[in-house]
């Protein structure tokens, strides 16, 4: 297997990002002394820092490794992930959604929830986060040990042991802050180490019109160099695309997940949530390019080696990006990359450590172990990241031999819940007549959509297989339907019930002043 | 737009080797809906002081940037 070489000089450019981001870290550990300071930054944190951790938190190393081989497998069509996906929800959310979060003082998405209808659908949702989020850093550092593995050749005890060792350290100590501020550093890696490859990567293949005319030549590649594929198409249908990603999958990520919300809970004010938002927007423009393109260069590059992708099996899909990285990047740049791959996976890693933390003390230790000092919640908080991440390290040796598998049903177990999370939080921010019992049987009616949905390639067989895409749609649209009829039928909540919680009601100023 | 305008511009799509042109419009479509309400969206919801910032410092501005942008990206590549 091709596997990249380190020269002396790319090892020191790692070692000073890995010493770069502990130190920074480490520093920002300084002045916490409650649980607002650790979970939330004390609310102090840039729109410019915000928005950069959000872009890096989203991209982990089975992003980085995963989307090059889908750019080679399907083309352009993956960009749709941070386009549609992720523009359209997050301009969305940026006027409308974020500020009012920051305002309503929330420290997590069940907080508000439970605020908005009970503590039951609160515990509900707080308990499938935590469980996902616990699952998440588990396949995380699998992930981030497959790519160092196919990059470096380092066993799988050495890359898990350096990534939580060095997460653990800042993140422990430092909470929300340490894990924004060193997400800048890892932003500006990664945009640096992907461009890299995108340029030197250009270059070879002849440009733009290069890369088309060799991609084009291909039998199967009649769809590389669209956005949208046509209505029949086995994995992107464009309908499924537009409404399950879109419309609910996109908003589910960025208005609904703890990992994603909590950084912007952390700004400074309402505007510099919302300008962190915007900012995201812009830097997801860029990002698609940066994570999809190497796999169109490798397709050019080593369509001879690698060949058709529905020939291949287990494991080759990983060798498109080091095949690009050992064969493209020159000493010192491979330094650049390697770091850019490190700080893909420290990011992610450290934002679900931390918001995991967060949600457990907030919406599952707090409410039922009341009266304690703040030091107490702090102190439970900072445990809870070591045993997060110890817990993910003892899952991610259970579950490296049978890794694919298990990191489908992780995406697959968070589609059932995602369509009904984002309809109980729209209908919730955006309605009042949303009540508890329509919100329990609309969460009831779009799990159990998402279930049977799923269900039907068991029962019926594998041609009656629906896509994600669409069990995220159609579970949303039946926890809408379940919500909105059981609400109808059901007292609605008074105006001061609701003030603060739904965006047409704002909290009174002398409140928020 | 006529049904047969739609078809020529359907045929035409086709043959310029754009994707589908249902599919491209409707992905358009989604991010002109956000321009417009990016556009219409009344300034004491973005700002309840009222406070004018330089184009740079304003969110507004740039979020309809991207979504232009959005725009361009689809019609070219849809």
């Amino acid at each position: 297997m091709d596997t990249a070489k380190l020269l002396p000089f790319d090892i020191a450019l790692v070692v000073a990002y890995l010493l770069g981001v502990t130190a920074l870290g480490l520093w920002l550990t300084r002045g916490i002394k409650t649980s607002r300071e650790y979970f939330l930054a004390g609310k102090s944190l840039p729109w410019w820092a915000v928005g950069m951790s959000l872009v890096v938190s989203d991209i982990g190393a089975k992003d980085m490794v995963g989307l090059a081989a889908d750019g080679y497998r399907y083309g352009l069509v993956m960009m749709n992930f941070d386009f549609i996906g992720c523009a359209f929800p997050v301009l969305a959310a940026a006027f409308l959604f974020m500020p009012f979060l920051w305002i309503a003082g929330v420290y997590t998405v069940p907080e508000y929830l439970g605020r908005r209808y009970n503590p039951t659908v609160r515990t509900f949702f707080a308990l499938i986060w935590a469980f996902f989020m616990m699952g998440t850093v588990g396949t995380i550092l699998v992930s981030a040990a497959v790519m160092f593995e196919a990059l470096l050749g380092w066993s799988f005890w050495w890359s898990v042991g350096v990534t939580a060792v060095l997460v653990g350290v800042y993140t422990t100590a430092g909470g929300l802050k340490a894990v924004v501020v060193t997400d800048v550093l890892s932003c500006v890696v990664l945009i640096v180490g992907a461009a890299l490859i995108c340029i030197i990567g250009m270059d070879r293949v002849g440009g733009w019109e290069g890369l088309q005319a060799t991609v084009n030549r291909l039998d199967w590649t009649e769809h590389h160099f669209h956005l949208v594929l046509p209505a029949d198409h086995p994995a992107f249908p464009w309908p499924a695309v537009l409404l399950g990603l879109g419309f609910v999958l996109g908003p589910a990520y960025w208005i609904g997940n703890q990992a994603i919300v909590q950084r912007t809970l952390g700004a400074g004010s309402q505007n510099q949530a919302r300008a962190s938002y915007v900012f995201c927007a812009v830097l997801k423009l860029v990002f698609p390019v940066l994570l999809v393109l190497p796999g169109l260069i490798g397709l050019a590059m080593f369509c001879d080696r690698l060949g058709d992708p529905s020939q291949w099996s287990e494991g080759v899909a990983n060798r498109v990006l080091p095949l690009l990285v050992v064969n493209l990047l020159p000493t010192g740049v491979l330094g650049i990359v390697v770091g850019a791959f490190l700080a893909g996976v420290l990011s992610n890693l450290d934002s679900y450590i931390n918001s995991a933390s967060t949600l457990v003390v907030t919406d599952l230790y707090q409410p039922f172990v009341r009266g304690r000092t703040d030091t107490h919640y702090l102190r439970v908080g900072q445990s809870l990241v070591v045993v997060f991440l110890l817990a993910g390290v003892a899952f991610a040796r259970i579950i490296q031999p049978v890794f694919g598998s298990v990191f489908e049903a992780f995406q697959t177990f968070m589609t059932f819940f995602q369509g009904p999370l984002l309809a109980l939080m729209l209908l919730g921010m955006l309605t009042r007549r949303a009540t508890s019992p329509g919100a329990l049987v609309g969460m009831l009616l779009g799990v159990g959509t998402a279930v049977v949905l799923h269900s039907l390639r068991f029962v019926l067989g594998a041609e009656h297989t629906v896509s994600y895409l669409w069990v995220a749609w159609w579970s949303f649209a039946a926890a809408i339907a379940g919500t909105v009829l059981v609400s109808l039928f059901t007292r609605p909540y008074d105006e001061e019930r609701l003030r603060g919680l739904v965006c047409w009601i704002p909290i009174r100023e002398e409140v928020q002043s | 737009m006529s049904t047969d305008l739609w078809v020529i511009a359907a045929a035409e799509a086709a043959r310029t080797g754009a994707g589908p042109f249902w599919g491209k419009a409707a992905f358009v479509g989604v991010f002109v809906a956000l321009l417009v309400w990016l556009l219409l969206l009344p300034a004491r919801l973005i700002d309840p002081q009222g406070a004018r910032h330089p184009w740079w410092r304003n969110a507004r501005f740039w979020a309809i940037l991207v979504t232009i942008a959005q725009i361009g990206v689809y019609v070219v590549w849809g």
